[in-house]
């Protein structure tokens, strides 16, 4: 390509500019630096695996581990965990009362809905803050630390058996995801929802409040009592009851 | 008027011209009218990420809140094969000015490192004093940042009305060449453990080459225009896919495809860059609007702006001084200014690095970077002519 000859004057113009860029972001960046984040607290780097990794064959639990983890990443920005606990007749040292970590489901930018059990009542602290509760339904809406609003994400119309769901719960660190295989799946009335719930068939190891989703990563709803065990309330049913228990 | 520089958005640039690139059509003849008013600094003009990106977040869970679930799924597939695409097309321009550009590959790649290393550095530097909080490594964090910020376009240029601006496209073309090699580094750190990294970090050269060898055998036994464009599609959508499942950089796939198809007797680079041509400026619009519905607003990412901001900018006129001077017969003002303009790739290496980071660190980097590249986007349209002109 032919290059013109443009001459290239005023160099200690040039120089000049570009020190001056220089110091003023220097100086702006020491500036900063002298500030503190508020809250910084470093959370823990979570691994990747490696693309060779991911190409060996692997047992089938490996890969159900692997789901979990996927799902778990892109799940848990929606759900937040917050403290309940059963409230004593007369709390005493030896018996402050029973404390349970249950999972809330954000529906705003600073509101969340759990389940809450009768007898218990939730441990409001500086992020956490009772805003309305439905005592028929054992449900709960809370204000919590603002974040950037993720929605609820896709939302299974149906869920099948037999298979395997993920089951969110609380824990100290954030929600817990684990597999769990339900046996069968049946559809019924329930009154207190606007939808039919889903019963879940045989004995089965999960807890009221949880929250179900698919592999896929659709959630299907949350666990709720059941006369006969317990059940899953569904998405639809769960975010009416959640709006009739927002604050006007 | 076929000469604007709308590369990014599938118009010619000066490579495509010496290829032989098909001319304009009559819409992309009027959205360069408005071009050539800005390259002369007559008339600002928005550049497409200021115009597609807010369309996004109108689109996103922020505004209207079209773009969920099954339809993000979807976008994040095209921002897979949008990345791909544009590696291939920064390998084919890279296979074809290799034996010429010695002196400016050299200018190019030491233009971008600078800045690089100097939005890395401020970045690291800023996050560890100030305890910001990532959930990733404070290195990859500011590397991908500094990566972002390399990326140049100048696209406020017309490379016919100046000279200058016919260098700094050249520079501006080949310094996208260092950082998509870093960025497959990067995700090397970020995804390998222990001894396996060294077979990772082949792992792009390897599949962009197996990649490349199965077009190279495909393309041109083709019995017909439509065999041939299946063919060409479902090469890129298997560099794409091979990129995604084993978690390294589209680009990078995509850049040594480009290459070898290039560098190998026969005609398998223009065979697809005819064919991909076609399919580029719809893509890049679809990865800026899904840029802008993917933008969630971080508190972590507006610290982030600061040193992308001033070091994107002290790291650019450090760069295009060291670049003038080694280049020649251009101002290094001149140069500086021309390589302001982030460009499209801005957001592809922000989205890129987005598919390996964890969710909080990706949301803040592509708060900043897509902040950023507004910011520069309409600072070289509107700002840069004036300096230029007054600089004379």
């Amino acid at each position: 390509m032919a290059m013109s000859t443009t001459p290239v004057s005023g160099s200690g113009r040039e120089t000049r500019i570009l020190l001056l860029v220089i110091v003023v972001a220097v100086a702006m960046l020491l500036v900063l630096a002298q500030f503190r984040y508020p809250g910084s607290d470093r959370t823990a780097v979570m691994p990747i695996a490696g693309p060779i990794e991911r190409l060996a064959a692997r047992a089938t639990f490996e890969e159900l581990a692997l789901i979990m983890a996927d799902l778990s990443a892109r799940v848990q920005p929606a759900m937040t965990v917050i403290t309940i606990e059963r409230a004593p007749a007369k709390p005493t040292p030896a018996d402050p009362g029973e404390r349970r970590l249950v999972v809330a489901l954000r529906v705003d930018v600073d509101v969340a809905v759990a389940y809450l059990p009768a007898g218990f009542k939730v441990v409001e602290t500086g992020d956490v803050e009772l805003s309305g509760q439905d005592a028929e339904r054992s449900l709960v809406f809370v204000r919590v630390a603002p974040t950037p609003f993720i929605e609820v994400g896709p939302v299974a119309s149906a869920l099948g058996g037999p298979g395997y769901v993920a089951v969110f719960e609380g824990a100290r660190g954030g929600p817990a995801v684990r597999p769990l295989f339900l046996g069968r799946v049946d559809s019924f009335d329930d009154p207190r929802w606007s939808v039919p719930s889903l019963s879940i068939g045989g004995d089965v190891p999960v807890r009221a409040g949880a929250f179900i989703y698919t592999l896929d990563g659709r959630l299907v709803g949350m666990v709720t009592p059941d006369d006969t065990g317990v059940a899953i309330t569904r998405v639809p049913g769960l975010l009416a009851a959640a709006e009739a228990l927002r604050p006007k | 008027m076929s000469d604007q520089r709308r590369r990014e958005l599938g118009g010619p640039d000066p490579i495509d011209r010496r290829l032989g690139a098909p001319p304009p059509s009559p819409l992309g003849w009027l959205f360069s009218l408005l071009r050539t008013r800005s390259a002369l600094g007559l008339a600002p003009s928005l550049t497409p990420g200021v115009v597609y990106m807010p369309l996004g977040v109108l689109l996103g869970p922020l505004a209207l809140n079209l773009v969920t679930g099954d339809v993000r799924t979807l976008l994040d597939l095209s921002v897979t094969l949008t990345l791909t695409l544009l590696g291939i097309f920064v390998g084919i321009a890279f296979g074809r000015e290799v034996p010429s550009v010695g002196r400016l590959l050299v200018a190019a790649s030491l233009e971008s490192a600078i800045t690089i290393l100097a939005v890395a550095g401020a970045t690291a530097y800023l996050v560890v004093s100030t305890g910001l909080p990532f959930d990733a490594s404070v290195i990859i964090i500011a590397l991908a940042l500094g990566l972002c910020a390399s990326a140049s376009s100048a696209t406020s240029a017309d490379p016919d009305a100046d000279p200058a601006a016919a260098v700094a496209t050249r520079v501006a073309d080949l310094d996208d060449i260092l950082p998509i090699i870093v960025a497959a580094g990067i995700f090397t750190v970020a995804t390998g453990t222990g001894s396996d990294r060294w077979w990772i970090a082949l792992t792009p050269v390897g599949a962009g080459i197996l990649t490349g060898v199965i077009g190279w055998l495909l393309f041109e036994r083709a019995e017909s225009v439509a065999e041939r464009s299946v063919y060409v599609l479902g090469t890129v959508a298997l560099a794409g896919g091979a990129a995604a499942f084993m978690h390294v950089s589209p680009l990078s796939v995509g850049l040594v495809a480009g290459l070898f198809w290039t560098l190998m007797p026969g005609r398998a680079d223009r065979i697809v860059q005819d064919d991909l041509g076609k399919l580029q400026h719809p893509l890049v619009v679809l990865l800026l609007v899904t840029a802008g519905a993917l933008w969630v607003p971080s508190a972590v990412g507006l610290w982030l702006l600061v040193p992308f901001l001033l070091f994107r900018l002290a790291g650019k006129v450090a760069g295009g001084w060291v670049a003038a001077r080694i280049v020649g017969d251009v101002r290094p003002g001149d140069m500086a200014a021309y390589l302001m303009s982030p460009g499209v790739l801005s957001i592809a290496f922000a989205l890129n690095f987005l598919q390996i980071l964890p969710t909080a660190s990706g949301d803040a980097l592509l708060w900043a970077v897509m902040i950023g590249t507004a910011v520069f986007e309409v600072f070289a349209v509107v700002a840069l002519p004036l300096w230029r002109r007054e600089a004379r």
